[in-house]
């Protein structure tokens, strides 16, 4: 049982309850407690910027159902927990991106879904575009495809799941908040 | 073009004049604007307008041949309401003017598409982008 | 158009709408000056999408440019495909088979069914009903799989080509599209029934946002935000492009111009797209389903334009060729363009809540706005 395991299982999840007289205790680490509380429940912020938008609003919908993982979409940054960038960034755009992501509070969680987000996408020779929100915003999950398949976001937020889960939960008061590493998803 | 419709040249002194009797003369009544754009032929600019009539269901397409480096025509949006943004975007991508516009003549109110303080056009032939290595702000570098 | 008096006055209060705002379809910013509850002004800022697609289209081949349209107007890919194909036919004098006709405008009207589905869940949406969003993606859903059983991609297809269209029909497409037809329009009914005659519904939709016809015929208003107006225009009747001359189908035109008019027109014309997809699997005859292009493919210097009923408008492809490899020009005449100039013009006298309303009943999509 390590700390820094992405994964939850329910063995450890077992291993957390200590019978008492009439009853039980949870005892478990902090770090496991409240990553899987943040993880469990990411609000996302409804940032739909172009077709990867509408993918995005598949994934909701009924069929492959983004509320069963416990997200549900926030128009305010102020209450969410992890800004999914679908679609494009032009140049117009950028500054109110980075202006939302500052909004958002400690910790937030940046999904770059689509080629157009990660890279630029097909527009290579634009000069419009941003080439990939991850030059002006951290990213921490790459979901490629374009549009890419709601399967394939599920899995990116999955794979946020893991990431978040692994992570420890406080920061010493003066430390800077760890940078993490960017995963990628192929599609 | 399509054999049936007419493709009238248009010098920019006459264009207000035949715009107004395209859309009110009984026998022709083209009163719907269908599309305005712009291109560079590399010599010149071409305004190319595309009108419809909806009584009687016909096109007709208005080119007019200006000098680019003076583009200017007397703007069409008294005539036909839904060229306010088409010439807006052919001054943001061309830097063709419109003067008349209810917009006025200042680039920061009439650009549409691209932000209010970029420099150049960029769909001219000519436009040679200043890349400003900030992902915030002006153009950017290509892949 | 009441202005309301109050004892309280606040003048001159300007808000921002966007552009990251829930009810904005994309990425649109509306500067909206009010007084107390009324809009006095508006105006529509766009261009947070914009790529300059058409530059990026002169220096690719004809050809090449095709996939760019998908991502032009997203929620009907295939009819920009189409508008595109059109315009380098008709500039390069090629011909279309008949039986890639009959393919063309299936699919075509299968993603009108589909974006009218999303206006559907999100007018809805933003009108208060967030069940209907639900029902209806699910029926999407099922268009989807039918789509992507042909060409393999759910939202971005690159399926219609100049000269046809990419491969033929998979085997059983015609039984599985017969057996969702027969299951969609009871659903369709069922979603008509949740909306149309509900109170709340009505009293958000009639009478908001007229656009009296005159107004709509001197914008440039197209598709179903003119017939919601009155006016009878549907290029698919006005100037039939592919097989459509010979399909039996009716154009809904309502003459109040309010958001009810727009969505009930929107709701007829699924039912209308039902039967025109059924004359086409009936139809449909055998044959090949693409002119081959030359490898060199140069057309002849000159202009040419098309034009296409999208589920949004007209929506039309202007091209020049000055005899080379790569198209001179390419200029997309986008509805939802056209129709967000409406805007500054339709909100004065309007009150703030009712400005989500019309903005959906217009349907735009910031795609093929900002291009």
């Amino acid at each position: 049982m390590g700390v820094t395991s992405g994964e939850l299982t329910q063995q450890e999840v077992d291993t957390w309850r200590v019978p008492i007289p009439g009853g039980a205790l949870l005892m478990a680490p902090v770090d496991r407690l409240a990553q899987w509380a943040r993880k469990s429940s990411l609000w996302s912020l409804t940032f739909g910027l172009s077709c990867c938008a509408i993918e995005m609003m598949a994934t909701a919908a009924p069929r492959f159902d983004l509320d069963r993982f416990g997200m549900i979409f926030r128009a305010t940054p102020r209450q969410a927990d992890v800004m999914i960038v679908a679609g494009w960034v032009s140049v117009k755009m950028a500054p109110f991106i980075k202006r939302l992501y500052d909004q958002m509070p400690e910790p937030k969680y940046v999904i770059a879904m689509g080629g157009c987000a990660s890279a630029g996408g097909p527009y290579r020779d634009s000069i419009t575009i941003v080439k990939g929100v991850d030059r002006f915003v951290p990213v921490d999950v790459y979901v490629y495809g374009c549009p890419p398949r709601p399967e394939n976001l599920i899995n990116g937020i999955l794979k946020l799941q893991e990431k978040i889960m692994a992570e420890r939960a406080l920061t010493r008061a003066g430390q800077p908040i760890p940078r993490r590493e960017p995963i990628v998803i192929e599609g | 073009m399509r054999g049936d419709v007419p493709v009238l040249e248009v010098p920019r002194e006459d264009l207000a004049r035949v715009a107004e009797r395209l859309r009110d003369d009984p026998g022709l009544r083209f009163d719907y604007p269908a599309d305005l754009t712009c291109y560079d032929t590399g010599t010149s600019f071409v305004l190319w307008y595309r009108l419809y009539s909806m009584e009687r269901n016909r096109s007709a397409v208005m080119r007019v041949t200006l000098d680019r480096n003076d583009p200017w025509v007397p703007s069409l949006t008294p005539v036909w309401p839904g060229l306010n943004w088409h010439e807006r975007e052919c001054f943001d991508l061309y830097g063709v003017r419109f003067p008349g516009h209810p917009d006025g003549e200042d680039p920061a109110v009439l650009r549409i598409l691209l932000p209010e303080d970029w420099e150049g056009h960029p769909f001219r032939k000519d436009y040679q982008p200043v890349f400003s290595g900030n992902p915030l702000h002006g153009p950017q570098e290509r892949n | 158009m009441q202005i309301t008096t109050t004892e309280i006055s606040s003048p001159g209060m300007t808000v921002n709408m966007g552009p990251q705002h829930p009810s904005t379809h994309g990425v649109l910013r509306l500067v909206v000056q009010l007084d107390g509850e009324v809009v006095v002004n508006c105006r529509p800022m766009i261009g947070y999408l914009h790529r300059g697609l058409e530059k990026m289209m002169e220096a690719r081949r004809y050809v090449q440019n095709v996939p760019f349209t998908d991502r032009l107007d997203y929620l009907s890919s295939l009819n920009c495909n189409l508008a595109i194909s059109q315009a380098i036919e008709r500039i390069g004098g090629l011909e279309v088979p008949e039986r890639a006709q009959y393919i063309r405008v299936l699919l075509c009207e299968l993603n009108r069914l589909a974006s009218h589905l999303v206006f559907l869940g999100t007018f809805a949406t933003d009108v208060g009903a967030t069940t209907v969003f639900l029902y209806a993606f699910r029926e999407r859903e099922l268009i989807l799989d039918l789509l992507e059983a042909m060409t393999g991609a759910r939202l971005t297809y690159n399926w219609i080509r100049p000269g046809g269209v990419a491969a033929d029909l998979p085997e059983g497409f015609a039984d599985r599209t017969r057996a969702f037809l027969k299951t969609f329009l009871p659903a369709l009914n069922d979603n008509d029934r949740l909306l149309t005659r509900n109170r709340v519904f009505r009293a958000r939709c009639e009478g908001i946002g007229v656009i009296p016809r005159e107004m709509a015929i001197a914008y440039g208003a197209s598709g179903p935000v003119a017939r919601g107006s009155g006016l009878d225009f549907d290029i698919r009747k006005r100037e039939p492009y592919d097989v459509y001359d010979r399909l039996e189908f009716d154009v809904p035109v309502f003459p109040e111009g309010d958001c009810m008019a727009r969505y009930r027109v929107r709701i007829e014309e699924m039912r209308q797209s039902v039967r025109i997809i059924e004359q086409c699997l009936r139809d449909m005859p055998d044959g090949e389903v693409s002119t081959k292009l030359p490898k060199i493919f140069k057309p002849p210097a000159g202009e040419a334009y098309s034009r296409t009923e999208s589920p949004r408008g007209e929506l039309s492809f202007f091209m020049v060729s000055d005899g080379g490899q790569n198209p001179l020009r390419v200029h997309v005449r986008a509805p939802s363009f056209v129709h967000l100039s409406l805007l500054p013009e339709l909100l004065k006298g309007v009150k703030v809540a009712d400005v989500i309303a019309i903005l959906g009943s217009l349907d735009t999509v910031l795609g093929e706005v900002d291009r």
